[in-house]
């Protein structure tokens, strides 16, 4: 049985918009192990960043945390995120847990040059030694690949966005924090590029073991990356399971859609397809199950009572949230004419 | 190496700097001579107007000035031409026989002492205020500095000096206007003493004022914009994840990118020091350059005229020229985009 790293429960997180209210997490419940990398995927505006911050607790001022904990379990004690005072969390940032938020490609003060990037984050920790920080900072350089006195000495507009994506992941390392937490890392960058940093984030896990909790709409980099994977619709988390379980039985039908609308490169057909409808609002709170307006699986109970996350029979350690849950919705789904089709 | 002098980024401005001066100067030249009436006329007009007969003051006139206001214009223009290559402004035409360099050089120290002074002020308190409002935007403080800010800023310097003479001075008595004007009080002379600094800072204080006033509220509302649009970038989010205390946030993330660009506006300020303000000078009666200006204005005194105009806009390009080299070495995305 693995052991726990992170425990989030019940977590409810909501913004005030201008004019009303959104509700971005709804009792979201997630385990994360230590050491296990974690990917954290559903579509645009389902809430992933906002579950990304709430682990540093850096939300926005215009947010408010109605419901649940989070856990962080280091050096075996228990630390509630959201009852620790700031000074605390302040330590806490950066060196044992790494959040690299969204937008990494201007994560850089652009007046500093990297090597004041490295020395201020450590200084900030307690460093003293400027000598020593500066021969980790070229160690861990050297180690995604950049020509570590080069990039030292540069500002930050100097580099490519992929170069500085590893200056990031290595910025990151400098602490060797227990958990790091990227937000769709390769989502600005080139096909090309995406690929080098999937490769350097697999290496850099083994060699660091950290615990990784990756953040993306991309399922196939989940597939490549994680080795389990947390599905998220609506601020709510709706299927958790183990990567192969998740890709070879999903048991919810948007799970489903999703994989089936991952489009296959290989074999001689390219179509895409994808779920049909869009994304609910999410300024009310639901009565029934979110995804009821685009489900191919829904009935009455649906409408009125809200599914929640429970076990499936089958598999230890695979949840999910659906009134209809079976071994067998992949099967539905491909059979189905549900999923519409791009050519 | 030639070629690299001349494609050099520097070399260019400093050749763009000397050609605008150039032109100014001409133009001022040629438009200050347009105006309606020169010397001469209003030198008779005036005595004539004090009850001196017609025939006495043309030939007071006469005496007074020597100058040739029928030589042609081009003539003119190119012995102006010629003494200022030589740095010499020329002579006034109605303190006669003064140097136009001497005259500047008694009046113009008084306006930078005060407009460099309120300037300071202005700038330094607005970009605290305006880190204030940032901070606790929508907060009643905010709200309360911004409204001020956004009247002060939009009634005329003018305006407010006439009120606080009117108001401050005649109704309250909080000060003697008679003893208050001016630039020093009789008797004092310029030296390094506490005595001497104290009267100029009590004669300086209400133009400081006045300018104070009326500049910082736009330099608040500015920072404020530009620090509210700095907290948003992902740079001071990803700051506060790596653990980096708020105020090493505030200041070097923050305000050290939300400051920039207020730079251009600060060098055209620091060009404008050199006018001053003749209208402020005038109500205060404060001996600065744009008292002497506006004089110059009315008696048509075209050497001390143009050699004051030539300075407001060499000391403004000049401003200009240095706020950019200042900006490059702040910000190095110029300084890269410049090599
Ligand atoms: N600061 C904020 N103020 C108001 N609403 C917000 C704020 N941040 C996010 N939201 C809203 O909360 C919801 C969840 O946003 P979040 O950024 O967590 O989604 P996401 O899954 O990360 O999306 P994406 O893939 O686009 O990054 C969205 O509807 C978003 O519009
Ligand atoms: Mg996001």
């Amino acid at each position: 049985m693995a052991t726990k790293h992170i425990i989030v429960d019940d977590l409810s997180v909501e913004y005030l918009g201008a004019t009303k209210k959104i509700y971005a997490l709804q009792h979201v419940s997630l385990d994360i192990n230590r050491g296990e990398s974690i990917a954290l995927v559903g579509e645009s505006g389902c809430g992933k960043s906002t579950l990304g911050v709430s682990f540093i607790n850096l939300l926005p001022l215009n947010s408010r945390i109605t419901s649940g904990t989070i856990k962080f379990i280091s050096n075996s004690k228990e630390i509630d995120i959201f009852k620790t005072p700031t000074s605390e969390l302040q330590k806490l940032r950066w060196s044992k847990i790494v959040m690299m938020a969204q937008g990494a490609l201007n994560a850089f003060n652009p007046v500093m040059r990297i090597r004041d990037h490295f020395i201020d984050t450590a200084y900030s920790h307690g460093w003293k030694n400027k000598t020593e920080i500066l021969n980790k900072a070229r160690y861990l350089l050297k180690r995604v690949h950049l020509d570590s006195e080069r990039v030292l000495s540069s500002f930050p507009h100097e580099l490519s966005g992929g170069m500085r994506q590893r200056v990031l992941l290595s910025l990151g390392l400098l602490l060797n924090p227990e958990v790091v937490i990227l937000d769709e890392p390769t989502t600005a960058l080139d096909i090309l590029t995406q690929r080098n940093i999937i490769e350097l984030l697999k290496e850099l896990k083994k060699e660091f073991n950290f615990t990784l909790i990756f953040i993306t709409h991309d399922l196939s980099l989940a597939a490549e990356l994680a080795d389990r994977v947390a599905v998220m619709y609506a601020g709510k988390a709706v299927e958790v399971g183990d990567v192969y379980d998740i890709f070879a039985t999903p048991y919810h039908p948007y799970t489903a859609g999703l994989i089936t609308s991952t489009p296959k490169l290989r074999g001689e057909s390219t179509e895409v397809t994808s779920i049909p409808g869009s994304p609910p609002n999410l300024s009310e709170i639901f009565k029934g199950c979110p995804f009821y307006e685009r489900c191919p699986l829904r009935s009455n109970v649906c409408i009125n009572s809200q599914p929640k996350l429970t076990a499936v029979e089958e598999k230890d350690g695979h949840l999910v949230a659906c009134h209809h849950a079976s071994k067998n919705t992949l099967e539905h789904i491909k059979q189905g004419d549900w999923l519409s089709t791009i050519q | 190496m030639l070629k690299k002098i001349l494609s050099n980024y520097f070399f260019i401005r400093l050749v763009k700097a000397l050609v605008t001066i150039f032109v100014v100067a001409t133009f001022t030249f040629f438009l200050i001579r347009l105006m309606p009436g020169n010397p001469l006329d209003i030198f008779i007009a005036t005595q004539l107007a004090q009850g001196v007969p017609l025939q006495e003051a043309q030939e007071r006139a006469a005496s007074l000035f020597h100058i040739d206001l029928s030589r042609p214009m081009m003539l003119q223009y190119l012995d102006y031409l010629k003494n200022l290559a030589r740095g010499d402004f020329g002579v006034s035409i109605i303190s006669t026989n003064t140097p136009v360099s001497k005259i500047i050089l008694r009046f113009l120290p008084w306006t930078l002492f005060v407009v460099t002074v309120s300037l300071f002020i202005s700038f330094i308190g607005g970009i605290l205020l305006g880190v204030v409002m940032a901070l606790y935007r929508n907060s009643w403080i905010d709200q309360i500095l911004s409204f001020l800010a956004s009247i002060i800023s939009s009634i005329p310097n003018y305006v407010i000096a006439m009120l606080i003479v009117v108001y401050f001075g005649v109704k309250l008595k909080w000060f003697n206007i008679a003893e208050i004007r001016g630039s020093l009080s009789p008797g004092v002379k310029p030296e390094f003493s506490l005595y001497f600094l104290k009267d100029a800072f009590y004669h300086a204080m209400l133009p400081i004022i006045v300018y104070v006033l009326t500049t910082i509220g736009s330099w608040m509302l500015v920072m404020k914009s530009s620090t509210i649009s700095t907290l948003g970038e992902d740079y001071v989010e990803v700051a506060k994840a790596r653990g980096i205390k708020e105020s090493r946030i505030m200041t070097s993330y923050v305000a050290r990118n939300a400051i920039l660009p207020l730079f251009v506006s600060l060098a055209i300020s620091i060009g404008f020091v050199v006018g001053g303000s003749p209208l402020i000078e005038s109500i205060f009666v404060y001996q600065g350059i744009g008292l002497k200006l506006s004089d110059a204005i009315t008696t048509r005194d075209y050497p001390v005229m143009q050699a004051i105009f030539l300075i407001i806009t060499a000391s403004v390009v000049v401003a200009n020229f240095l706020a950019d080299l200042l900006l490059g070495v702040l910000d190095p995305r110029i300084r890269t985009s410049r090599n």
